[in-house]
């Protein structure tokens, strides 16, 4: 194997490494936020804007990170 | 607002149950709430009664967060530092510009940071033991989108124990509440809360009120 060849193969390992890393992180935001969804239909608290806020803004950052690395992936 | 203390247990207290002391326990419990204990919190969840009313709110003692936090925290850049060992070592073997592939492990760390640091708060802040007038409820909510919801009514309650486990527990006057249910194997438990002998106390009291109310109701019938 030339120097190239496996300069590609690493290149690609790591491009789907950190992508299939987005990927769990964002398939698990989606389903804690829908989780939430399920449990505060359940529940009705006085607090549930704070808890609403951090678990759509946990979802908003994941789809921003995966974006992100999606991008920097196949640009780099 | 002691008042609303009383007001609630009168409510809940339509027989002549004996030796009933969970009225002063709810008052001095009123006294020392926070955001771990809600002495008649504005709570209401499905399948509620018309005449139930929702006496405790009990969560894990923040400390117990504050260790989650720190967990993650540190997991993070431990992780952090080894994936930067891995990449450069990389690096040095094949020649390859690593600059974006940092910044990617940059934003994976801290995004996965923020996320596990949100859904230990969830877990904590849904990590719920619900006393109302009829029923005990216990939610969790584990992580990526699990939860356990348990109800038992407060007649079928036998026993509730009150187990204090290590320096940790007893330096933060916190106690793990166990409650065995009748007919079933499966324990109701709560970890961590603080005040497990007022909130034992508590229960027992308006376990064996329902139970005269069901024995009046009976012997009525």
């Amino acid at each position: 194997m030339t120097a190239t060849t496996s300069a590609t193969v690493v290149k690609l390992v790591l491009k789907l490494g950190f992508i299939g890393m987005a990927l769990v992180y964002l398939i698990g935001a989606v389903m804690t936020y829908l989780r939430f969804q399920n449990v505060k239909q359940t529940f009705s608290f006085k607090e549930n804007k704070s808890t609403d806020l951090f678990v759509t803004a946990n979802l908003v950052i994941s789809v921003v990170v995966f974006v992100l690395i999606l991008l920097l992936s196949i640009i780099a | 607002m002691s008042d609303n203390v009383t007001e609630a247990i009168k409510s809940a207290q339509s027989s002549q149950a004996t030796g009933f002391s969970a009225l002063n326990a709810l008052k001095n419990l009123k006294q020392k709430q926070n955001k771990c204990l809600h002495v008649l919190p504005d709570v209401n969840f499905n399948g509620m009664e018309d005449n139930e009313k929702v006496v405790l709110l009990i969560r894990a003692n923040r400390f117990f967060l504050y260790l989650r936090f720190l967990v993650t925290i540190v997991t993070a850049i431990l992780f952090y530092i080894v994936m930067i060992f891995l990449l450069r070592t990389i690096g040095d073997a094949i020649d390859i510009p690593l600059g974006v592939y940092y910044f990617e492990l940059f934003l994976i760390t801290l995004g996965v940071t923020i996320f596990m640091l949100i859904t230990s708060f969830i877990s904590w802040y849904y990590d719920l033991f619900i006393i109302s007038t009829n029923r005990i409820l216990d939610l969790d909510v584990y992580g990526m989108g699990s939860a356990s919801w348990t109800t038992a009514r407060l007649e079928n309650i036998e026993d509730v124990e009150v187990k204090n486990k290590g320096l940790l527990q007893m330096l933060l006057k916190v106690g793990d509440l166990y409650l065995q249910t009748a007919g079933k194997e499966a324990k109701i438990e709560l970890k961590n809360i603080n005040h497990p002998l007022e909130v034992q106390d508590i229960i027992m009291d308006f376990s064996q009120m329902r139970r005269q109310q069901a024995g009046n109701n009976f012997r009525n019938n």
